[in-house]
């Protein structure tokens, strides 16, 4: 504990000597020029400059035609606009249109922002920072002759992936949609589901070369404000060069750092953001990713399924245990076959470890080691097959099966047993797909543990593992929030899914801003 | 908080070094004992016979076993020189059944059993059986005549046991309580060869009665029977009882024997009351049982019949001056300071001891066909 403390002072005293230096070079930026000129030719000429070696920026020049002295020029990036949208609603009025009749008291240029450009959003700016960021987003610039300020004009357009079925955490039954890439049909799928002006929305830019958009979203009144206050903290410390993925920041702003358990929570798809939302959490949806977090998370949603909720209670409620039955299973399978086979034989019944002896029969390898093995093969077959091109993971499946499964027994290079406990074990590490990472991990480390000492030292490992759950805390809640405790409403969406009517109550800790979500008619 | 951060590491180095017998060991690299039989050396004090499963085959288990001789000073000693023979380690976690031969048991059976029962690895539930005119390394050599490991069959032979109530079913630790109190006596197993085919068969026959840690004589299946009604250990089985020609076989449901403990004066005084629940299930000979008064004459005879062996029962016990039924305890229990006063001499006290005994035998279904099958009919 000491140790980390200490690191992760000094990665924030070195954050701010980094932010400092920066806002140091900027200021020096900005005393040479961070104005536009009155004259458009050398503003054009700033921008040239300023996007050097950039053939995607493209300038175009052009008059109206009733008043041919006044040249004007629009500045957009290719690929990041929509063309019909300038043509029609930027090019064609600001040439077609009478500009003398607008005779008016103020400028010219004010008068194009308020009568001729049919935009939703027009900003008017002098200043080239925010000028050149706009243009990076996808706005256009219109530039006038003897302004030296420019117009901001919204033209954002790009090609969007089509709103599909997520890849991760498909159901039978429920919505289908999942989230794009595209942070604003994000915010819609969202905001489709909570008609509600509490819902709220703040965006920030985050990574300096590649300003990526993010978006905090809760709803107010529900969400608890402590978290929300440490959330923009948490996201304001962050001075990374690029976001390419909201793992960046889930990474960036999680809890415990070197615990294999994830401390915030991520999903592609809107009815489960929406939902723990509607528990007090909040979301940050990243542009760009498909992901969206939600804060504080605990242990209990990583066994949580949107489907449970969807489904007749009983049904959920058996679903639910069979993934926290498989995810103990699955680290526990094989570190307590090694302990019974090779430290407790007293355990097995007689039968069975007549049998076992018989396939352990001509076995070179010690059973610890054959499982060590053969797990890391079964590890290296699943990460293949989540690379591999589809056509060649039928490959990958056909080695993994014949020749890996059946010829080793044969060849007697492994057990059966072996194979049938690492085959448990690896199918039910995917039954709870956010736990990969560490149910992994721990496989590993139990094992190690139980060719040690034993039962014994499965044992440790487990009282370990236990602690470290107890230990630790996703923005301040506790993570075993709801696993533990029975008395009330606490266990009734942990272990089981109460029915709906039972749960009058959000989630305590993550709830608590506002407690009651009914008031039950079933009594 | 210092005093946990100080604590933590003792905590669990203690944890590391406190851990009991353990070791790695890989299932292939033992050899299973299945069952034990203890005989006297000829060279030697003891001579160990073990039966090793001899597994082999990957996909398909092929099972046999192999029988091992080898003679030691003490059991343990023994247990250790298979190692010169077998190569591997004995692992006696799965033991069944030990075989103690008669003339061991009839001197000390504790000197046969203090290895299985002190060893960390032997179970408290292996049954302890002795041989009966044979050796217990005879009894380990002969076939049986079907299955494969023979420990197996005589275990799953006294684990059905309760069906007969034939035979007692001791287990190691029942025989090490039993040893050590003074108010019952232990009764084993004991098995014996029968030519069936002239193959020789080991058959579990009626029960070993000791004093003490000393054997006295063998109880027959009958006898046997009379003591676990006295015992109150029957769950099962069949009383056969005799009317003239005629043969009823009632299948016992279910059985409570109580025993009161009264003093008159300075004698002491035990009324049992056995009280069994039968059906009818089979009859040989002429008799129809549909009526009640049948009904009736067959309880009688069988309440008559029933006591009759329990009597008898009780003055074979007497004569060997043990007490297997466990009426010490019950004595001791009801009137501990009676006990006390007995408690030196018990052995010619439980000699003495007047039993009243009450038999009520209950019918309270029979089988389903009344009828008796007459020829021609």
């Amino acid at each position: 504990m000491m140790v980390m403390q200490k690191c992760k002072r000094e990665r924030r005293t070195t954050r701010k000597i980094i932010k400092l230096g920066d806002n140091r070079e900027s200021k020096e930026a900005a005393k040479k020029s961070n104005k536009l000129t009155k004259s458009l030719e050398e503003n054009i000429k700033i921008l040239e400059e300023k996007f050097k070696n950039d053939s995607t920026v493209i300038f175009r020049r052009f008059q109206n035609r009733y008043l041919p002295k006044v040249k004007c020029c629009i500045v957009f990036i290719e690929g990041m606009i929509d063309f019909k949208h300038i043509n029609m609603q930027i090019i064609e009025p600001l040439m077609e249109q009478d500009l003398r009749s607008l005779s008016s008291s103020c400028s010219l240029l004010e008068d194009i922002k308020d009568k001729v450009l049919p935009v939703n959003d027009v900003e008017e700016s002098g200043d080239l920072e925010k000028i050149l960021q706009s243009i990076c987003y996808g706005n256009t610039i219109f530039l006038l002759d003897g302004y030296d300020t420019a117009l901001l004009v919204e033209s954002k357009g790009w090609e969007v992936r089509a709103i599909t079925e997520p890849e991760s955490g498909k159901v039978i039954r429920g919505p289908r949609e999942g989230f794009t890439e595209h942070i604003i049909s994000n915010i819609s799928l969202i905001r489709r589901r909570i008609k509600n002006p509490n819902l709220k929305f703040k965006f920030m830019q985050l990574g300096k070369q590649t300003n990526t958009t993010i978006c905090i979203t809760y709803i107010d009144g529900v969400a608890l404000e402590s978290v929300l206050v440490e959330l923009e903290q948490r996201l304001n410390r962050i001075d990374i060069d690029g976001i390419l993925d909201s793992g960046y920041i889930q990474e960036l702003i999680g809890d415990a750092p070197f615990s294999t358990f994830p401390t915030v929570g991520y999903t592609e798809r809107p009815d489960v953001v929406v939902a723990r939302m509607l528990e007090g959490r909040i979301a940050v949806i990243v542009d760009g990713s498909p992901f969206v977090l939600t804060v504080p998370h605990v242990l209990v949603e990583n066994i949580q399924v949107s489907e449970d909720y969807y489904d007749h209670f009983i049904f959920g409620s058996f679903n639910r245990f069979v993934r926290a039955v498989a995810s103990i299973f699955t680290i526990s399978i094989p570190a307590v076959y090694l302990a019974l086979v090779t430290y407790h034989q007293e355990m097995i019944p007689t039968q069975l470890l007549i049998s076992l002896s018989a396939s352990l029969e001509g076995v070179p390898l010690p059973t610890s080691l054959s499982l060590i093995i053969m797990l890391i093969v079964f590890d290296i077959l699943r990460e293949a097959g989540a690379r591999m091109p589809t056509a060649v993971g039928q490959t990958v499946n056909i080695v993994g099966t014949l020749v890996l499964g059946q010829a080793a027994v044969e060849a007697h290079l492994v057990s059966a047993p072996v194979i049938i406990v690492t085959a448990i074990s690896g199918i039910t590490t995917l039954i709870v797909p956010t736990l990969i990472e560490s149910l992994v991990l721990l496989r590993f480390i139990l094992l190690i543990l139980a060719s040690i000492l034993g039962l014994y030292g499965y044992f440790i490992g487990i009282i370990l593992i236990y602690l470290h759950l107890m230990s630790i805390r996703s923005f301040g809640v506790p993570y075993m929030l709801s696993i533990t405790r029975f008395r009330n409403h606490d266990g009734q969406d942990a272990w089981i899914r109460a029915p709906w009517w039972t749960m009058t109550l959000r989630p305590k800790i993550i709830g608590a801003r506002n407690l009651i979500r009914q008031i039950s008619n079933r009594r | 908080m210092r005093i946990k951060v100080v604590f933590l590491p003792v905590l669990a180095v203690i944890l590391f070094v406190l851990t009991s017998c353990w070791n790695y060991r890989e299932v292939n690299e033992m050899a299973i004992i299945i069952g034990a039989a203890v005989d006297k050396g000829v060279e030697n004090q003891y001579m160990l016979t073990v039966e090793l499963l001899d597994v082999s085959g990957g996909a398909q288990t092929e099972l046999s076993t192999r029988i091992l001789s080898v003679e030691g000073e003490t059991v343990f000693d023994a247990a250790r020189k298979l190692i010169s023979v077998e190569g591997k380690r004995g692992y006696w976690g799965h033991t069944r059944v030990l075989i103690v031969n008669e003339e061991i048991a009839r001197e000390d059976i504790t000197e046969a059993v203090s290895f299985f029962r002190q060893d960390a690895e032997a179970r408290g539930d292996l049954y302890v059986i002795v041989s009966r005119g044979y050796s217990a390394r005879e009894i380990m050599n002969s076939g049986i005549p079907y299955g494969d490991v023979l420990s197996e069959s005589l275990a799953q032979g006294l684990e059905n046991s309760k069906f007969v109530s034939e035979i007692p079913e001791t287990r190691l630790y029942t025989l090490s309580q039993d040893l050590k109190s003074s108010k019952v006596s232990p009764v084993l197993p004991a098995v014996t060869l029968l030519s069936i085919d002239d193959k020789k068969v080991p058959v579990l026959r009626g029960a070993a009665v000791f004093q003490k840690s000393r054997m006295v004589g063998f109880l027959d299946e009958e006898e046997t029977k009379a003591m676990l009604f006295l015992k109150n250990e029957i769950e099962g089985g069949v009383l056969v009882t005799k009317a003239g020609k005629t043969r009823v076989s009632l299948e016992i449901k279910d059985n409570n024997t109580k025993i009161k403990v009264k003093t008159e004066g300075d004698r002491l005084i035990l009324d049992i009351t056995v009280q069994t629940k039968a059906i009818i299930d089979e009859v040989i000979g002429n008799l129809e049982f549909s009526d009640i008064e049948m009904l009736d004459e067959i309880k009688r005879l069988s309440e008559e019949q029933l006591k009759s062996k329990l009597e008898k029962i009780i003055d074979k016990a007497r004569y060997y001056r043990t007490d297997i039924f466990g009426f010490g305890q019950k004595i001791y229990e009801d009137n501990p300071g009676k006990w006390n006063e007995i408690s030196d001499d018990y052995e010619t006290e439980f000699a003495k001891i007047d039993v009243n005994l009450t038999v009520k035998v209950e019918i309270p279904n029979t089988s389903i066909i009344f009828k008796h099958l007459d020829e021609g009919e």
